[in-house]
């Protein structure tokens, strides 16, 4: 069993600690776990990708194939059409809803059509993570809100929020809990 | 059974270090290597010292310093550092070392964060020393923890190339106990250390004496290894490649892992044998394929075009590679933008270019840093970037050669790491060119590393603060201002003043790196009673767009309050709010 989650946004966005979650909850659970980031100059508002593979089993290549990702989480939803060349008919597609406008930036109706046919949920991180009384928590929203289809135990990830924020746990997993409860909004 | 914790590469590299018990630890800040010292900065005893160097030249020479004198030293730096470092490196394979010294160099294929694909092999077999490139971050740390040692049996440097593949891809690594630190012991012998000729000729047959033992060690170290499998195919495959390798492995071919260099003609000999075909598996240039080219007939790789030049391998390429099925999918049907890095919202040195633009320089000299950026549209504020420093220089250059008007543009950590020695020749050979030094108190690309003229160490202490003025005065140039780049109006003033002066004018911009945090005190900015004139768009500001619908401009939450966009709007329309 391995399973392959793809984490995609702008540079800044906080998609590393969110990868240093799933990491961290993986071996918590003794999972193997393999995460290969973008450092350096993308940090600086530049399109991100985050690999994340978790199994039971020995994992090779850090990068996961294209076609192989069964979750793919998109800190922003332009993000998340540049990466569609990896995900299949199955992969499940949590998209925060909330633009990073740049010149050219196509308009948001098709973005959200080009999604339409496939397995996603689109999710306004920007405010649940305000109702959960910081907007810098959108990358949990977003964790709790793909947690449905990660082979990861809410309790261990809650767990492990709680030991890797630094700064206002409380927010955190609150704005992990609505993510989770993200799903029952139609 | 140590406990396990969740590693990067280059955080492996560092335990693997600090495990082998190391004294001193440097290097400078450069991506995809930085995290490994600050790893040791942040986790190691007071028993070991761990430092920002203001160069690669520097740390190199500071750890040749440390283990002539016994203990074992760490430096690290990015492969165009070793560039940098070049000059001891060469020479320390004569001189040799005493206690351990392991050189970290961090090769970036696809340019994730670099000015070129430079592969360090080279640079190993250039200077005759024993190479290891880990797989992944749990080999890196057995590796480094090995390359100690090899260094201390061989009497020479080790190179560990990594690669960004490696240095940012996290796993589990279990840890091991900690080594105890060796005793300090200086033990002078000049016929070692002093490289005069005739020292040196005597030097430079003991390391060829020691090439063969080289390929021994290699050949024994267990880094390189084969994985059998069936049919008539071989892949060779060094570095992270072989996980790509092992990723699409079904028994039907076998995998000679490559870790540890120089490579004999007996290993790759032994495992060519019997084979039809081969397929050469590297990050970087067809360093082992061409060894094996000499040795089999029926090579494919870089050589050969199946394998790119250029760029960073992926899953998909070794896929192809082998002749397995492709799965192809469809992309996004819409033309999707391309989302490069820019600078910060609020960044300092937008106020900076966009001064300088305004009056019009011939040319404007670039450098290494966040402010390089600066090059794409709409601010295209520098005309040229090489390497660390070389700003000053070819803006003399170009003066020399009868340019006028001409404006160099550099960081103030780069002009440290290298453009103190141009500004200084510059100035003596009577240059006529403006230097503009962004002075933002840290090294913002890597992450707001401190430099000499922070006033604080790598472990966050005071120290000696370098007074970036005082020195460009010693470097004896014509004049010396220092000016507030968010007071655009002042800035744009003077710059116009010592462009139509001559001699060697120096303006130092200084306002920190907005990532230090908090300097505008939360207030943010609005468009008003907007014209769409469209000026405050020349900054490229990312907080700033325009809205095509309302016909007017717009500033988003990205907004950080420095108030540059409101001092260049001609129509005050833009407004502070709380
Ligand atoms: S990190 Fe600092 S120097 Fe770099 S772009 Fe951002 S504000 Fe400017
Ligand atoms: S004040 Fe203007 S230039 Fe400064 S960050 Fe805000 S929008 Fe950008």
């Amino acid at each position: 069993m391995i399973s392959d989650i793809l984490i995609v946004g702008v540079g800044g966005q906080g998609i590393i600690l969110a990868s240093d979650i799933l990491s961290n909850a993986a071996l918590r659970q003794d999972l193997n776990v393999k995460t290969t980031e973008t450092h350096g100059m993308a940090q600086r508002g530049g399109s991100v990708v985050t690999h994340v593979r978790l199994s039971n089993s020995d994992i090779y290549s850090p990068l996961i194939p294209k076609g192989n990702v069964d979750v793919l989480i998109a800190f922003e939803p332009l993000e998340a059409l540049r990466y569609l060349d990896y995900v299949s008919k199955e992969t499940f597609i949590v998209v925060n809803s909330n633009p990073i406008k740049m010149h050219d930036y196509p308009d948001m109706d098709s973005i959200l059509e080009e999604l339409g046919g496939r397995n996603a949920l689109v999710v306004d991180a920007l405010e649940l993570a305000g109702e959960a009384g910081n907007v810098l928590t959108q990358n949990i929203v977003l964790l709790g809100a793909s947690s449905s289809h990660l082979p990861l135990k809410r309790e261990i990830l809650k767990e492990t929020i709680k030991q890797m924020v630094k700064r206002a746990v409380d927010e955190n997993l609150k704005a992990f809990q609505l993510g989770v409860k993200a799903w029952n909004v139609p | 059974m140590g406990k396990k914790v969740v590693l990067s590469g280059n955080e492996s590299i560092a335990r693997g270090a600090l495990e082998s018990g190391i004294t001193l630890a440097t290097g400078y800040p450069g991506t995809p290597s930085t995290e490994i010292l600050e790893y040791i900065a942040a986790k190691a005893g007071r028993d070991v010292h761990a430092e920002w160097a203001v160069n690669e030249k520097v740390a190199l020479e500071t750890a040749v310093g440390a283990s002539y004198s016994g203990v074992r030293a760490l430096c690290c730096m990015k492969h165009v550092g070793v560039n940098v470092a070049a000059d001891p490196l060469v020479t320390l394979a004569y001189t040799g070392v005493r206690g351990g010294l392991v050189l970290v160099a961090a090769d970036d294929p696809g340019m994730h964060s670099s000015q070129n694909e430079q592969d360090s092999r080279f640079y190993a077999k250039f200077a005759k020393i024993p190479l290891l490139e880990p797989s992944d971050a749990g080999e890196a740390r057995d590796m480094v923890r090995d390359a100690f040692i090899l260094s201390e049996k061989t009497g020479l440097p080790v190179m560990l190339r990594t690669l960004t593949r490696v240095s940012h891809t996290s796993e589990p690594v279990e840890f091991s106990p900690v080594k105890k630190q060796k005793k300090p012991k200086l033990d002078v012998n000049r016929r070692e250390w002093v490289m005069v000729p005739a020292y040196a000729r005597v030097r430079h047959k003991i390391l060829n004496q020691k090439q063969g033992k080289l390929i021994k060690y290699s050949e024994e170290s267990g880094y390189n290894n084969v994985v059998k499998g069936g049919g008539e195919l071989g892949v060779i495959a060094s570095g992270v490649c072989f996980s790509y390798a092992m990723e699409f492995h079904q028994g039907d071919y076998s995998v000679l892992k490559i870790g540890s260099y120089p490579l004999g003609e007996k290993l790759l000999k032994n495992f060519l044998e019997g084979k039809k075909e081969i397929l050469v598996l590297e990050e970087g240039e067809p360093f082992v394929e061409d060894q094996v080219r000499c040795l089999h007939p029926n090579v494919k790789g870089k050589r050969t075009g199946d394998i790119p030049l250029e760029g960073e391998l992926t899953p998909e390429i070794v896929s192809l590679a082998l002749g397995r099925k492709q799965v192809i999918n469809q992309g996004s049907g819409i033309k999707l933008p391309q989302r490069p890095p820019v600078m910060c919202p609020g960044c300092p040195h937008r106020g900076s270019f966009y001064a300088l633009k305004q009056n019009q320089p011939l040319i404007v000299t670039g450098d290494i840093g966040c402010y390089t950026l600066g090059v794409q549209k709409p601010l295209e504020a520098l005309d040229t970037c090489l390497c660390m420093g070389a700003s000053i220089g070819k803006a003399a250059g170009m003066s020399h050669s009868g340019a006028e008007s001409v404006a160099a543009v550099i960081g103030e950590s780069t002009f440290l790491h290298s453009g103190i020695t141009s500004l200084m020749s510059a100035a003596y050979n009577q240059a006529n060119i403006l230097v503009l030094i962004l002075d933002n108190s840290s090294v913002a690309m890597t992450g707001q590393q401190p430099t000499p003229a922070t006033g604080v160490n790598i472990r966050g202490e005071r120290t000696k603060k370098i007074s970036i003025e005082e020195v460009c005065r010693s470097c004896g140039v014509d004049s010396v201002d220092v000016i507030n780049p968010y007071r655009v109006g002042e800035m744009k003033e003077l710059i116009g003043k010592r462009l139509g002066q001559d001699g060697v004018r120096v303006i130092v911009a200084r306002a920190p790196c907005v990532m230090l945090g908090g300097v505008f005190g939360g207030d943010r900015y609005v468009v008003g009673d907007c014209n769409a004139c469209r000026k405050c768009l020349e900054l490229g500001c990312p907080a700033i767009s325009f809205d095509e619908k309302e016909h007017r401009a717009a500033i988003s939450h990205l907004c950080i309050g420095c108030g540059v966009c409101a001092q260049i709007c001609p129509f005050d329309a833009i407004k502070k709010t709380k």
